[in-house]
């Protein structure tokens, strides 16, 4: 650092944001050989996974959705389901891994994270403890950001920032949000990713196919209630883990990245249009749902909500024209997240000031994540997560997570000339982190397997 | 993994370093060098049926597909052998060949991704950890450079103006914008 920097809250990497985004880059940083005290992470929480639990004990998951490749140590070996083995002493992970089978469960997978951030000092590196609502291009020679909080106080400095602020607020069709801005209506719509309660003896209609809906129909019959499964496209494709397998690979986003940003958008609203996965235990109990008259599906759109003698009383008008009208205990909402940038205050600040391209409503970023026209090689600024799912399609999960990281440290460490860690601390570094999980899972329950 | 031409090469030529180290060295202590050239048949093989079979037959690879591969590798090398009359009776050349495939597939899972940390997601190459296209190659607007100082009147130009100091307070961003606290779930 130069001579500017002097304030101890002046780092080289800032990441803007503390959830999984924020430590995987953390974990990244440390793995290349940087010095925890040259990275600052920029948030409210020194727990990563707050945000992420949160939705999970929302939504009632157990299992994550990706296969044992994603987790939170920086290398790729060892994989989820091999720690698990020799943790348990079962080998049934390493074949349900091999037939493609195996999702780590939710709080072996929290635990493992909980090993990761403990152990590499990740809490002691988040300053501030506030939000960051202003980052500013400061002009002149050594470049970097001037990070500023919600009341405009200078938090910190860096030469290079990633924003991984995460997903946009929760979206609702035009109906959906009438309904909860109408007081009669307003409790009885939710989404997905909200706290919720079900009845038994109720009757709920979910809205989408995507994994957050079908997780819903199970715990609505779970709860001995009704479910009815509303959806717009007659056929959900079968994918697990949001976009399709060989998009996850280098080849897949390398041919992803060849499309002009309105192509990679129309992809993307392909490829995520409601796509649900085949869990064994949830095709179970779904199918007996509907033998049991418990569960029922319509292919259309919510025309109207009313208030009504159930709770609500609610119109769709189905794929076939038709109209139908049914008495509802309430509807839940799989409609995911907002995904413009402007809804993200700090984005839509950026745009508006710097003029930073937008795309139907979806920042431009550049081939590496970076936010034109603030990036620059020598002092980076990437985005992460949801938003950078136009570059990297599975951008919004861990592997996509990891894969932006890994290439934003890569970039950082050039412009650094650091010097890397050798192979053998390295290794070192990844066996330490491996053992200590494995003890750790001996003391997690073990989560049973949906697939 | 969804391992691209490229991908399969790099990877069948660096798991093979251990093998071949062992097939040296039992070439030197047994004084015949077949051990070693027997690998050298496998890495020829390998790189043949990676380049010619698997990379159009095999575009998305599952991982229980690994066993059956070997086996078929396995039967292809030992009629290589015997075509070629290597120096080394059958039992010999199963057990290496099986102990080379073990030696092979360990730094495979376990080595590779460390040595090379975006081993995995390209595809089974080894890359620098850098972006698969460059932004001077994708198609995005021609914008201004921010080097210039910002417009004044502008946020930053009111936080940094006459104080010289970058602890000087800016007025509040969302004050400008106030933020929809309703909407935000
Ligand atoms: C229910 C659910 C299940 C999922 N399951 C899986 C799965 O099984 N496998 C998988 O790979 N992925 C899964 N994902 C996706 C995964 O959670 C996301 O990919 C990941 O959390 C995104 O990380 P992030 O850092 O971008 O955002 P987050 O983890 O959401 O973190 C962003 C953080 O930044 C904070 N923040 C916001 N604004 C600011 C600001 N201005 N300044 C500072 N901080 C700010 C937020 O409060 C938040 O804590 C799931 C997501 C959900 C919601």
């Amino acid at each position: 650092m130069s001579h500017h920097f002097n304030s101890p809250d002046d780092v080289t990497i800032a990441v803007i944001g503390d959830g999984f985004g924020a430590l995987l880059v953390y974990t990244t940083a440390v793995y290349m050989g940087f010095d925890p005290r040259r990275i600052g992470i920029f948030g409210e929480s020194t727990n990563p996974v707050g945000t992420y639990q949160q939705f999970a004990w929302n939504l009632g998951q157990t299992v994550l959705r990706s296969e044992s490749e994603s987790h939170f140590l920086p290398a790729d070996w060892p994989t989820f389901a091999q720690m698990d083995a020799v943790a348990r002493r079962d080998v049934t992970p390493l074949f349900r891994s091999i037939g493609r089978k195996f999702n780590p469960g939710v709080s072996e997978m929290l635990s493992e994270a909980a090993i990761v951030w403990k152990s590499l000092g990740y809490e002691h590196r988040v300053l501030g403890g506030r939000k960051i609502g202003w980052i500013s291009r400061e002009p002149g020679t050594p470049p970097y950001f001037s990070l500023y909080d919600e009341d405009g106080e200078l938090v910190a400095r860096a030469r290079h920032a990633m924003l991984a602020i995460g997903h946009g607020p929760l979206a609702f069709t035009p109906v959906c949000q009438a309904a909860r801005d109408n007081p009669k209506t307003a409790d009885r719509v939710v989404q997905a990713y909200e706290a919720k309660r079900y009845q038994a003896g109720g009757r709920y209609m979910v809205i989408g196919s995507g994994i957050a809906s079908v997780n819903e129909w199970v715990n609505i019959l779970d709860a001995g209630a009704e479910c009815i499964a509303l959806r717009r496209n007659p056929q959900p494709e079968e994918q697990d883990l949001n976009v399709p397998r060989c998009l996850f690979d280098g080849s897949g986003i390398d041919a992803f990245q060849t499309l002009s940003f309105d192509q990679r958008l129309d992809f993307l609203g392909q490829a995520l249009r409601g796509t649900s996965p085949s869990r064994r235990g949830w095709g179970d109990r779904v199918a007996q749902g509907r033998q049991a008259g418990m569960f029922d599906e319509l292919v259309g759109d919510i025309a109207s909500i009313d208030s009504g003698s159930a709770g609500l009383s609610v119109t769709v008008k189905a794929l076939n024209g038709n109209q139908v009208a049914l008495d509802l205990t309430g509807i839940v909402a799989g409609t995911g997240f907002v995904k413009s940038a402007l809804s993200l205050p700090l984005f839509r600040r950026l745009v508006e000031h710097y003029g930073v391209p937008l795309e139907r409503e979806r920042i431009q970023l550049k081939t590496n994540c970076g936010v034109p026209p603030l990036d620059r090689p020598d002092s980076r600024l990437c985005m992460m997560g949801i938003q950078a799912n136009t570059v990297v399609p599975n951008g919004d999960t861990i592997a996509g997570l990891k894969y932006i990281a890994r290439r934003f440290v890569g970039d950082v460490a050039r412009a650094e000339k650091l010097r890397r860690r050798s192979f053998p601390s390295r290794l070192a570094m990844q066996v330490g982190l491996a053992r200590k999980t494995v003890r750790a899972l001996r003391a997690v329950r073990k989560t049973e397997q949906l697939a | 993994m969804c391992p691209t031409p490229t991908g399969r090469i790099h990877t069948r030529t660096a798991t093979l370093t251990l093998p071949a180290l062992l097939g040296l060295i039992l070439s030197l202590i047994t004084g015949r060098e077949d051990w070693i050239v027997l690998i050298g048949v496998f890495l020829l093989l390998g790189v043949a049926l990676d380049a010619g079979v698997y990379s159009w037959i095999l575009k998305y690879q599952p991982p229980w597909m690994t066993g059956i591969l070997a086996l078929v590798e396995f039967g292809l090398l030992y009629a290589l052998a015997q075509i070629l009359e290597l120096d080394l009776r059958p039992a010999e050349a199963i057990i290496f060949y099986w102990v080379s495939w073990t030696l092979a597939t360990a730094t495979r899972i376990a080595l590779l991704p460390i040595a090379s940390l975006t081993y995995l997601e390209s595809s089974g190459e080894f890359r620098r950890v850098e972006w698969s296209i460059p932004p001077q190659q994708a198609s995005i607007p021609i914008l201004a450079d921010v080097e210039s100082p910002p417009t004044p009147g502008s946020l930053i130009a009111a936080a940094t103006v006459g104080s010289g100091s970058l602890l000087e307070k800016k007025p509040s961003p969302s004050a400008i914008h106030p933020i929809d606290r309703s909407a935000s779930g």
